[in-house]
């Protein structure tokens, strides 16, 4: 009832005014629960309560958010620290709205007992991800010389379970739920996080020309969704079921029980340190060490800058 | 109160039932339970053997589908090298396909990018069946639908091999749920260039693994190598859910053994306890696929006719056991019945009727033994009572007879006291206690010529013959003594006519004296009795001296030796029988000679009657309740 009046009360204020901010909104995958904050903060009217006119707008295959942010199909997406980094100064200039998650969930999933690390697996196949997320274990690749046979994959369970590839790149979040869920018990299994690359991961992300044109329409649809992740970890349960809601509609071939896990997972590498309540931020620390590690890679040209890439010059 | 006091009566029949039924419902149960898990057992191979056989028809029948487009596949693709010069004639290939094969609703040659440059990147001709039935073809590949990173093209390619893709709802093509069966095509230097596939819509294999009636109550899944369920009855979990979604995190044998089985294409079963009951899961693999067809039967159902027959048995037992109750409960009672009429008689035996009537027993078993008993009971209590009263009467005339024997052993020595009562210069006084009616102890006394003749004795053995023996001592006393003037001499005569004829054995302690109540002289024998003891004015305590000698009846002559003292006056002569030193209390402690030196000196002072009852008194605390064992007897006289 309370919900219903607040929309009522933004309605009578926006006819009043007579002005919404439009907003197009686009996740960097399907419907799942690693978008849970901001399917909350939409039905919640979150966002229509700071007079933005939010829709969401999910990527296909062939058609991801970056695209959809490129050609402004979406003014803001959520996107991997490491590929915002890598694109801004290239195709599109992003900011940091909000960084969500602070660690990193790539996990390494293989055939064999025997991997300790990814030089046990030189010259051997291994899954990726067509859609990238990969950076870190190319590094270590190039870095290693272990010229690994890189398959690229749309999702990798099924390739894997074939003995196609020797070995599949995947969040602990997603696909290795999925694994879990097959019936699949991993030969081993390599954390990144655990191997000296634990960088953040989600955050959201705005086109700087957006940015630059509505600085105060990011700031409150950052608050706003900042408030539906703060109501997820607070409404466990309900926000599973607005999750599956959008996957229905969606019609995405996945049930209530990955969108659980997924979502308890998602909500443990908001937290900066285990037990304690997010920031929301991004690190400068964090982003110093990233800035360092992919310029020295080649994965970008020149440092991006930390008061830029925040928005803080604005 | 009564009502809760009420206790129903107990029947020896009734307990008997009672056993046998608990016995017989024990014996029943084992059985039952046995046959039972028997029979379960026999059912529950009889329903594996069952389902897994209607797995087995399924599988066969899924699996001659399969490979039928295995063949046609096969048959079509040797055609797709003679048609790489025209790339355009390869739709017509596709288009063949599926006219000669109805079964199949698509068919794909797709290439490696760029494989042909006048195509660009994606080059796929494909051709499906319409919703109209009509045939269409297309080039399948887009940058919306990059098929060179789907399963059904990339892992063929990388296995070199055939692949049946698992099952996927393909929004690009065919859209409805299907399986594309990929074989990877090379060219002549062994370079692969293309995949060819035939698709197949998995609508059937929903009715065919539907109509799987192995068990009524049972339904039928099925599930891809990914454990994703490609049949299911509620069609909304089917390629969104896998079969280990709902469990995930729990750890569970049966689940560890279902998820190994499937993951590496095993038949099996196993039971799963789930939210809604337990259920006993059926599987096998397809061959070709390695898909798994599942039965998922309730345990109830698996059981229902364990049940059935469990159910009869308890009713059977049921029956059988009342009818064993009604049909037994007339024949124990009348075979107990004799038990109670026992108990009747064996209550009028104790109220005195030996004679009263037994109950007729024609059986020769534990009641014809307990019937004899209870007759030799009656004529054993018969004899002893008349025994019993022969006993009884005799018992009473001997005790009769020696109440008379006491009062005349008790007659034969003097009673009166004092004895001479008009004489001041002698104060006497004796008592004699027998331990029985009668006894062995004496004492007597008389004067005559102013010599006071005395004697105190004891018989060896006590009773009757030691009464006999005492009363002829006495009676040898009064008529011998005084015919002679010396003790010795007394002695002597009754040792003579003591141990004429004395052939038992039987002897006589004897101290025996003259005092000469003018003089004060003692003349005295002793003849195996205690020292008597002297207490004189002054209150001092002496033994007299006295020669031992023998007792009398012993050895007919022994020469006695006689001896005199002087009794002054004022002086008592205290004598006694070995009674008083010898008399025992519970913890068979001797009254003793010094105890009765004491008593005597610390009642010095008292008259001789006063220290014989002393004495007695005495001797009574000492033996406190102990009983008396011999003959008791004190005299004690003063020379005044």
């Amino acid at each position: 009832m309370k919900k219903y009046l607040c929309l009522l009360s933004f309605a009578l204020v926006s006819l009043l005014t007579g002005y919404a901010q439009k907003i197009t909104f686009s996740p960097q995958w399907t419907p799942q629960s690693q978008f849970a904050g901001y399917y909350a903060a939409l039905e919640n009217g979150y966002y229509a309560e700071a007079g933005l006119d939010v829709t969401i707008v999910h990527p296909t295959n062939s058609y991801n958010s970056m695209n959809m942010l490129t050609d402004g199909t979406a003014d803001i997406i959520t996107c991997e620290l490491i590929q915002a980094m890598m694109t801004t100064g290239k195709d599109v200039n992003l900011v940091n709205l909000l960084q969500t998650t602070q660690h990193s969930t790539l996990v390494l999933i293989s055939h064999s007992g025997d991997v300790r690390q990814m030089s046990d697996l030189a010259g051997r196949r291994v899954g990726t991800w067509k859609g990238g997320f990969s950076e870190v274990p190319y590094m270590i690749d190039t870095e290693e010389k272990l010229n690994i046979e890189w398959i690229q994959f749309i999702t990798p369970l099924n390739i894997y379970i074939s003995g196609a590839i020797d070995a599949a790149l995947a969040k602990s979040y997603n696909e290795l739920l999925l694994f879990y869920m097959a019936g699949v018990t991993p030969g081993s299994l390599l954390q990144f996080s655990q191997l000296g690359y634990d960088y953040p991961e989600d955050g959201l992300y705005a086109n700087e020309k957006f940015f630059k044109r509505n600085p105060e329409a990011c700031r409150k649809f950052a608050e706003a969704s900042r408030r539906g992740w703060e109501w997820v970890r607070e409404h466990r349960a309900e926000a599973l079921d607005i999750v599956m809601k959008y996957v229905k509609a969606e019609n995405v071939p996945t049930n209530v029980y990955i969108q659980k896990w997924m979502l308890e997972a998602i909500l443990e590498v908001q937290e900066d340190v285990k037990g304690e309540a997010p920031t929301y931020t991004l690190g400068v620390e964090d982003f110093d060490l990233l800035n360092e590690t992919l310029l020295k890679h080649g994965f970008i040209s020149k440092p991006v800058v930390y008061k830029r890439f925040t928005g803080g010059d604005q | 109160m009564k009502l809760f006091n009420f206790k129903p009566k107990r029947t020896i029949s009734g307990r008997l039932m009672t056993r046998v039924l608990i016995v017989s419902a024990f014996i029943f149960t084992l059985t039952f339970a046995f046959f039972l898990h028997m029979s379960a057992k026999k059912m529950r191979e009889e329903a594996v053997h069952r389902a897994h056989s209607e797995l087995s028809n399924t599988i066969h029948q899924i699996d001659a589908v399969l490979r039928s487009v295995e063949v046609a596949v096969e048959n079509t693709a040797w055609i797709v090298p003679h048609r790489l010069a025209s790339p355009e004639y390869l739709y017509d290939v596709t288009r063949r396909l599926l006219q000669n094969n109805d079964f199949i609703c698509g068919c794909a040659v797709a290439f490696e990018p760029n494989y042909f440059p006048t195509q660009g990147h994606y080059f796929s001709p494909y051709s499906y069946r319409g919703e109209d039935g009509e045939i269409h073809s297309m080039q399948l590949g887009t940058d919306s639908y990059d098929y060179h990173h789907m399963d059904w093209y990339q892992i063929p390619k990388l296995l070199d091999k055939p692949y049946w893709s698992e099952p996927y709802y393909d929004d690009g093509g065919g859209e409805q749920m299907m399986s594309t069966y990929s074989v990877p095509l090379y060219d002549a230097e062994g370079r692969f260039y293309a995949i060819i596939t035939a698709d197949l819509s998995l609508e059937w294999l929903t009715e065919l693994v539907g109509n799987i009636k192995a068990f009524d109550r049972a339904y039928n899944l099925m599930v891809s190598r990914n454990a994703s369920y490609i049949v299911h009855p509620d069609r909304d979990l089917i390629l969104n859910e896998t079969i280990f979604s709902s469990t995930y995190g729990d750890e569970d044998e049966s689940l560890a053994k279902l998820q190994d089985d499937i993951v590496n294409g095993r038949a099996g079963e196993v039971l799963r306890t789930r939210e809604d009951g337990k259920f006993f899961v059926f599987y096998s693999p397809v061959e070709t696929t390695q898909w798994t067809v599942a039965i998922m039967c309730p345990l109830g159902e698996l059981y229902l006719e364990a049940k059935t027959l469990r159910d009869m048995l308890i009713v059977l037992g049921v029956f059988a056991l009342l009818l064993m109750v009604i049909l037994n409960h007339n024949g124990i009672r009348k075979v107990v019945a004799p038990v109670e009429k026992f108990a009747h008689v064996a209550k009028e035996i104790a109220n005195g009727d030996f004679n009263a009537t037994l109950p007729e027993i024609r059986s020769n078993d534990e009641l014809k033994h307990l019937h004899d008993s209870f007759e030799y009971l009656q004529h054993s209590l018969v004899r002893y009572i008349d025994e019993l009263q022969v006993t009884t009467a005799n018992k009473e005339r001997i005790e009769s007879e020696l109440r008379i024997a006491h009062g005349i052993q008790m007659g034969m020595i003097p009673k009166i006291f004092p004895p001479f009562p008009e004489r001041d210069d002698l104060a006497l006084f004796a008592k004699l206690v027998p331990a029985k009616e009668v006894g062995g102890d004496l004492y007597d006394f008389f004067i005559e010529d102013e010599k006071l003749y005395f004697i105190i004795g004891d018989v060896s053995g006590k009773g009757v013959p030691a009464s006999l023996v005492m009363a002829v001592t006495c009676r040898l006393f009064r008529s011998v003594a005084s015919h002679f003037s010396k003790p010795e001499d007394i002695i002597s005569s009754l040792n003579d006519s003591l141990a004429d004829g004395n052939d038992s054995n039987m002897f006589c302690t004897a101290f025996l004296g003259i005092l000469d109540l003018r003089t004060g002289q003692l003349q005295y024998c002793n003849a195996g009795h205690n020292a008597p003891l002297t207490i004189d004015a002054q209150g001092h305590v002496a033994l007299v001296d006295v020669v031992p000698n023998l007792p009398l009846g012993l050895f007919e002559g022994f020469p006695y030796e006689g001896q005199q003292t002087m009794l002054d006056k004022g002086t008592m002569l205290y004598m006694f029988t070995d009674g008083v030193s010898e008399a025992e209390n519970p913890d068979k402690e001797l009254f003793g000679d010094d105890r009765l030196t004491q008593l005597l000196q610390e009642c010095a002072t008292l008259e001789p009657h006063a220290l014989v009852e002393e004495t007695f008194a005495q001797v009574k605390r000492h033996a406190n309740g102990a009983e008396q064992s011999d003959d008791i007897t004190v005299m004690c006289l003063k020379h005044c």
